[in-house]
């Protein structure tokens, strides 16, 4: 079964790429929230996160306890294998759907 | 110090997670804190409890962990259970079977409650817009107190105000016109009385009573009738009534236009046929200017969501009542159809109750009789429990944990409350006939709707919750190491102690209401037996025709000569209950703001004579035949109207009643109640009348003869007036009747007074056994050590003698208060009485003593080296 990806999971799991090897929840929604301008809540993000690792799309692992945190550990997520196919994928797709845009469609005159 | 997020999000998101997710999301919402919490704390705070909230979602929430364990309940270990309640059972009948009798009575007097219950508040409500229909009552302030009628004005303009849809003017009475004497079909056959109304048009679209057959609105037309079904039935059998005509009083012809459903008995308005005003107008012989200035029951359908307030605001408005009212200080008040039935009673222009105060007592009662019962339950579950406490240590030894022991004895525990239940229905069936006739009503099971059976369940699950929960938790905490060595007495003892308390709370309610019963008893005898200051025994009222007035002195004649009947006298009013109250009486040296209400009663000479009233001053009415002027001029007046009056010497002084007849006073005689003993005696003032109008014709005769007495007055009566059938009751009854709610309640709370002697008497019973059982053993050993009978005997009463002192000591002063409460309502009184109440004690002491005995009989009189050799 080919699943898809939605908007904002994809968002997420390139944001999880970018922040490789420090990515988890608050780093994540922090970082949406700079270079994507989304103001998202922490357990909307987290559920994401939980999702895409149900899906295989990114795996995770607890780091050390942290003060910061009140002596909680992180789960830091990685992207897996098929999480790189997928986010190339939709890359791919992207792309070439982009490409097949006629010349005239972005012709803008005033009509 | 850092801040800290609020304790209790905290504590709720540690709840509500899943283990493995908890620390990512704590840590999380902690950093997200620690950010906030530089720049503001209450922000931080409030972001915390946000994140929490927001966290708490399906997939984070704890998972039920079922693997651990496996499921404790199979059917095997059920199966098991039911075998092990039904060896008990069998082992131990008589107990089991008292425990069982007395929760099944409390049962079905509670189902008999209910049933009432839920009868007295559905009156009313099968009408399809019941909710939307009020009644309008009437206030005359009388100076400082007000009076109330349940009538309004026929020229009440609510017609006008718009959320009034309909208004409904009905004419109800009991007498002639509105009861009326039909002939059948058949000829030959007596004609035979319906009750029945005179209604505005809108009668049968303002209340849902379904036209069967005929015109929809039956009463648009001047000359028509509608009957009801079983009128149709009685006048005509099968065939239809439809456009036959009807005589009423033999000369008013009237068609009959529509047959009705019988009316339900649930419905506070009854009839049996319906005509227009206008034939009331001719039955009266007034015109519309006068009809106007009649009173008569009157409802108002309005559109839905009208508050009875604001619809009473409105009825007083002007334009609503009338200037000439609001000048005679009237004031009209709607009040909602539905609660008519139950809230009627009427002090001084407010609402104090009704049938209602009845309902709750039952409510009461019920809830009284079901508590004995279900303290007996769990004592004798819980007593029961030490029988069966090696049972318990055995199972415990083999691994039962708690839980499995709880279900155990609430599934016992549910099995008897079912059993119980199921008997319960069962007596309620077999009493129902008899709780009938007791209530005068028609009560069936069929009452109870889908809804109710729902109800029952839940109070049947509650039941057993409250009956098996005790016991459960008793049984299921005892240590099986020490069951099994014997060593659990200690432990027990605290549970003896709340069986003892659950007891004297049992033992107490039930002498409450065995002593609250007997005040009601004495009451209502005392009423029975209370001189009224006039006989009413041995006499009968015969409603007569205009006719028969007429020949009057014929008929009484006639009648004298009859073995039997010694008297007869006729009036306007039943000097029992004396409907016409007026303000209408004018003395000499009277105060302008004198507001008193007299009691008047039109009648004949020999008034006085006939009802055994005593002259105290003057003479009553000279018997001869006088003329028209001077038999209007004589008035006798009661000691209390005497008093009221003021005069020196009555007689002789001149009054005015009822604003047109000047009456000179020429007797005075005891005061006589004429109404409830409810109300205190009022003044009555006696005036003569031509015995052709008046409407009651009192018939006295020879204590024992009443059948031939009957007999012989119907001969006469059929020989004077054959066009109709002679109707007649006896005074007693009549009497009795002014009472009948209240020896309706009287009999009820004496029914449930036995029937909670009867489960305190099964409690007793029950505890006395078992603490026989637990002694048997210390008996034995007393007697080895040379105890008489007697003093052992006393080893086990001692148990009971707190008890029996603490539920003696709080009863008393319980019943006492409320049954004085009671006993306020009425204006003439018996005392509390004090003997009646010692003896009861004394019996109720005697009786527990007695069970104690038989009980212990066994044991004491045997050989004691028996009961020490067992075990």
């Amino acid at each position: 079964m080919r699943t898809y990806l939605g908007e904002l999971e994809e968002l997420i799991m390139l944001t999880v790429g970018v922040l490789y090897p420090e990515a988890y929840g608050v780093s994540v929604m922090d970082e949406l929230k700079v270079q994507a301008g989304r103001t998202l809540n922490i357990s909307s993000v987290h559920s994401v996160l939980i999702r895409l690792e149900d899906k295989g799309f990114l795996k995770s692992y607890m780091s050390e306890p942290r003060e910061e945190r009140g002596g909680r550990r992180k789960r830091i997520f990685t992207l897996t294998a098929s999480g790189k196919i997928v986010l190339e994928e939709s890359q791919l797709l992207r792309n070439q759907l982009y490409a097949m845009i006629p010349k005239p469609a972005f012709d803008f005159k005033l009509t | 110090m850092k801040h800290k997020p609020p304790k209790w999000a905290e504590k709720f998101l540690s709840w509500y997670c899943r283990e493995d997710l908890l620390d990512e999301i704590q840590g999380d919402i902690y950093e997200l804190f620690d950010r906030k919490a530089v720049d503001s704390k209450r922000a931080a705070n409030r972001e915390f409890v946000w994140n929490v909230i927001r966290f708490f979602r399906i997939k984070n929430i704890k998972k039920r962990t079922t693997d651990n364990y496996t499921n404790t309940i199979t059917t095997a270990m059920l199966k098991n259970n039911l075998t092990v309640f039904l060896r008990s059972f069998r082992k131990n009948p008589g107990h089991s079977l008292l425990s069982l009798f007395g929760l099944s009575i409390a049962f079905a007097c509670t189902f008999l409650i209910i049933l009432w219950v839920n009868n007295e508040f559905a009156f009313d409500r099968f009408h399809a817009d019941s909710e939307n229909i009020f009644k309008v009552i009437t206030h005359l302030d009388a100076n400082d107190s007000y009076q109330t009628q349940f009538t309004a004005g026929f020229n009440l303009n609510a017609g006008s105000l718009p959320e009034v849809e309909e208004v409904t003017h009905i004419s109800t009475g009991t007498r002639w016109p509105h009861e009326l004497c039909f002939s059948p079909v058949i000829e030959s056959a007596d004609c035979i009385y319906f009750s029945g109304v005179y209604a505005s048009p809108n009668l049968f679209s303002t209340f849902s009573f379904p036209i069967l057959s005929g015109d929809p609105n039956p009463l648009d037309d001047v000359a028509q009738i509608a009957i009801s079904e079983k009128m149709s039935h009685m006048l005509y059998g099968d065939e239809s009534p439809l456009g036959k005509i009807i005589k009423i009083d033999g000369t008013k012809e009237v068609s009959i236009a529509a047959v009705f459903k019988n009316i339900p008995s649930q419905s506070s308005i009854e009839f049996d046929f319906a005509l227009p005003y206008k034939i009331l107008q001719q039955q009266w012989g007034i015109n519309d200017e006068s009809l106007q200035k009649q009173f008569f029951d009157v409802y108002l359908k309005t559109v839905s969501n009208v508050s009875s307030e604001a619809l009473s605001k409105k009825l007083n408005n002007p334009s609503v009542i009338g200037e000439e009212y609001i000048s005679k200080k009237i004031s009209y008040e709607a009040i909602p159809f539905t609660q008519w039935h139950l809230n009627s009673v009427y002090e001084n222009g407010r609402l104090v109750g009704g049938r209602i105060d009845y309902v709750h007592l039952f409510i009461l009662i019920a809830l009284l009789v079901l508590a004995t019962a279900v303290i007996n339950f769990v004592n004798l579950a819980t007593a029961r429990a030490s029988l069966r406490a090696k049972e318990i240590g055995v199972r415990k030894a083999i691994g039962a944990v708690k839980s499995s022991l709880v279900i155990q004895f609430m599934s016992e525990s549910f099995l008897m409350v079912f059993i119980a239940f199921l008997l319960g229905i069962v007596w309620t069936l077999l009493a129902l006939p008899q709780f009938n006739t007791l209530v005068d009503d028609t009560l069936s099971l069929s009452a109870l709707d889908g809804s109710m059976m729902l109800y029952m369940f839940g109070f049947l699950i509650f039941i057993t919750l409250l009956a098996g929960l005790y016991p459960s938790l008793v049984m299921s905490s005892f240590q099986s190491a020490k069951i099994l060595k014997g060593l659990e007495i200690k432990r027990f003892n605290g549970s003896v102690n709340i069986r003892k308390t659950l007891m004297a709370l049992q033992l107490c309610l039930s002498i409450g209401i065995i002593l609250f019963s007997t005040v009601i008893h004495f009451q209502l005898n005392f009423i029975r037996q209370k001189n009224l200051g006039f006989d009413k025994e041995n006499m009968i009222r015969v409603e007569p025709t205009y006719r028969l007035l007429k020949s009057y002195d014929a008929f009484k004649d006639q009648s004298l000569k009859s073995k039997v009947i010694s008297g007869m006298t006729v009036t306007n009013s039943n000097p029992l209950h004396i409907d016409s109250k007026t303000m209408a009486v004018e003395w000499s040296g009277k105060s302008v703001d004198t507001n008193i209400s007299f009691q008047t009663i039109g009648t004949i000479d020999n008034f006085t004579e006939l009802f055994d009233l005593k002259v105290l001053e003057g003479r009553q009415f000279f018997d001869q035949n006088q003329t028209e002027e001077s038999m209007w001029a004589e008035a006798i007046i009661t000691e209390s109207a005497a008093k009221l009056f003021g005069f020196k010497n009555p007689i002789g002084e001149k009054i005015k009643i009822l604003n047109y007849l000047d009456c000179e006073i020429v007797g005075v005689i005891n005061d006589f109640h004429t109404a409830s003993l409810k109300e205190s005696i009022l003044p009555v003032i006696i005036y003569r009348k031509p015995v052709e109008q008046l409407s009651g014709i009192y018939i006295k005769y020879k204590a024992g003869h009443a059948e031939e007495a009957i007999q012989d007055i119907n001969t006469i009566y059929k020989s004077l007036e054959p066009d109709t059938s002679i109707k007649y009751w006896f005074q007693d009854e009549t009497f009795d009747k002014l009472y009948k709610t209240e020896s309706i309640a009287s009999n009820l709370v004496l029914a449930f007074s036995l029937v909670s002697i009867l489960i305190a008497i099964i409690g007793i019973v029950g505890l006395a056994t078992f603490n026989t059982l637990r002694k048997t053993k210390e008996i034995g050993v007393r007697r080895v050590f040379g105890a008489t009978q007697l003093e052992s005997l006393l080893v086990l009463v001692r148990e009971f003698v707190w008890v029996m002192t603490v539920a003696l000591i709080v009863a008393v002063p319980v019943a006492w208060f409320f049954s004085r409460r009671w006993l306020q309502s009425y204006a003439y009184r018996t005392e509390i009485p004090w003997v009646t109440f010692a003896f009861i004690l004394i019996g109720a002491i005697f009786l527990i003593l007695f069970i104690i005995w038989i009980q212990s009989q066994k044991i004491i009189s045997t050989n004691p080296t028996k009961s020490l050799r067992s075990d």
